[in-house]
């Protein structure tokens, strides 16, 4: 072992001393983003939760409600589920053209607190297997398809200094805008989904009766699903070949005299597709 | 003697060591102090979120509540006492005649408030404090807040109303 002379002494009693700092600023620096970084997973866990829980609430909520029976003069005294209301009007004709204003106005109800910033599908579906067994065309997969979307204008910056530079966009008139739509498989559904994130689904399952002729009374399985997400842009330019809107065939909700107008009569919204 | 030039003896020799080793400690112990800190003030912040979710699904159970008796009894199984809260059902209007909002400041809008569901007189609100509704000091109250929708079914009439649940300290 070396004997250290006596003037060499203090220069490594300082060499310790860095080290020693070394190690206490590394453990520092862990301490630090520990200390910013603990729960963020929890904190995000907690987000999600409370955004499941409350789909999962508003579908049950949107069901469970009573409709008047009579709805061009409501009669507060003769009321009825919602659902008693949708089963007994897609018994009638296959579709939900008298409850579905009602229907939409109880889940506009049950969403408000996420109506500013969320965007929501609430959608009626068959599986085709069932509508074909039960000889529908399989066209008519989505009885009844709400999409409460938001809308806003894009246009370019005119500073000259941004004009060319097509990052630069000026996004005016948010707002959201009911459709009623009429997509044709669940795969167009599912291109939709695939392009949006954080999304909350909740479904429920329950049974349609139909009547066919010169048949007994048929049960149809039907699937009811919401699916809520933070608003947020798509490709939902038309003719655009990423363009995931536009084959959900979807018509605004809220102009007069919805039925009889040409997008709903095109899109065929609360109409039979002819049996095959 | 001249190997000793420069020698100011065991203590004076390592003086200048003692300066990063100072230094290090303290950086040390600033930094943990902080983390610890921060960690109870996280966790307190969890417990609150946490306590409010329970609450809501507490009372709103399978988010039909068929009578006052079942909000009353869920009410009575909430026992805490690590905070204080607030939960009432609200009818929040509806698309035809206009909807309304929870009033949690003295100077909101009057003709906008939001009223708790009532049944035979008896309001739909569950508490562990008789503090005033309305929050003074946002800052020091920290209140989270939750909201459920669920169907309260009044006499056979089923309507649609807001759980509201502010938990705060």
């Amino acid at each position: 072992m070396a004997l250290i002379p006596l003037s060499q002494r203090g220069q490594a009693a300082i060499t310790d001393a860095m080290y020693f700092l070394i190690i206490a600023t590394t453990l520092s620096a862990f301490l630090f983003s520990f200390s910013v970084l603990y729960g963020e997973n929890l904190e995000r866990n907690v987000q999600k939760k409370e955004l499941q829980e409350f789909t999962s609430s508003a579908l049950k909520t949107i069901l469970y409600t009573t409709i008047p029976r009579d709805m061009t003069n409501p009669n507060p005294k003769e009321n009825d589920f919602l659902l008693a209301g949708l089963k007994e009007d897609y018994f009638d004709d296959e579709s939900f053209s008298r409850t579905a204003y009602a229907l939409r106005d109880n889940i506009q109800n049950a969403m408000i607190p996420l109506a500013p910033a969320y965007d929501y599908l609430f959608y009626f579906y068959i599986p085709p297997e069932q509508l074909a067994s039960t000889g529908s065309s399989t066209l008519d997969s989505f009885p009844f398809f709400l999409f409460y979307k938001s809308t806003y204008t894009v246009t370019h910056d005119p500073d000259p200094r941004y004009a060319s530079d097509p990052r630069y966009v000026i996004v005016e008139n948010q707002g959201h805008t009911f459709f009623f739509c009429r997509p044709q498989s669940i795969s167009d559904v599912d291109n939709l989904l695939f392009a949006i994130s954080n999304k909350s689904k909740t479904s429920g399952r329950s049974q349609l009766l139909v009547s066919q002729a010169g048949s007994d009374l048929k049960y149809r399985n039907v699937q009811a699903d919401l699916i809520v997400w933070p608003s947020a842009s798509f490709p939902d330019q038309a003719g655009s070949p990423n363009d995931v809107f536009g084959p959900l065939r979807c018509c605004e909700a809220d102009v007069p005299d919805f039925p009889a107008s040409a997008c709903a009569q095109t899109n065929k919204i609360f109409e039979k597709h002819a049996t095959p | 003697m001249l190997n000793k030039k420069g020698y100011l003896g065991s203590i004076g020799d390592d003086l200048p060591s003692l300066i990063p080793l100072t230094f290090a400690l303290l950086v040390f112990f600033a930094s943990l102090g902080f983390t610890f800190n921060q960690f109870d003030l996280r966790q307190e912040k969890f417990d609150q979120k946490l306590l409010k979710l329970k609450i809501g699904s507490t009372l709103k159970g399978d988010s039909l509540i068929n009578d006052y008796d079942q909000f009353e009894t869920a009410c009575r199984t909430l026992n805490i006492t690590s905070f204080k809260f607030r939960a009432a059902i609200y009818n929040m209007g509806d698309y035809s005649s206009g909807y309304k909002r929870i009033k949690l400041f003295e100077d909101s809008e009057p003709e906008d408030v939001a009223e708790m569901i009532e049944f035979e007189g008896q309001p739909f609100l569950c508490e562990n404090s008789d503090q005033s509704l309305f929050f003074t000091n946002l800052a020091a109250q920290q209140p989270e807040n939750v909201m459920y929708p669920v169907a309260v079914n009044l006499d056979g009439d089923v309507k649609t109303g807001m759980l509201v649940v502010t938990v705060w300290r």
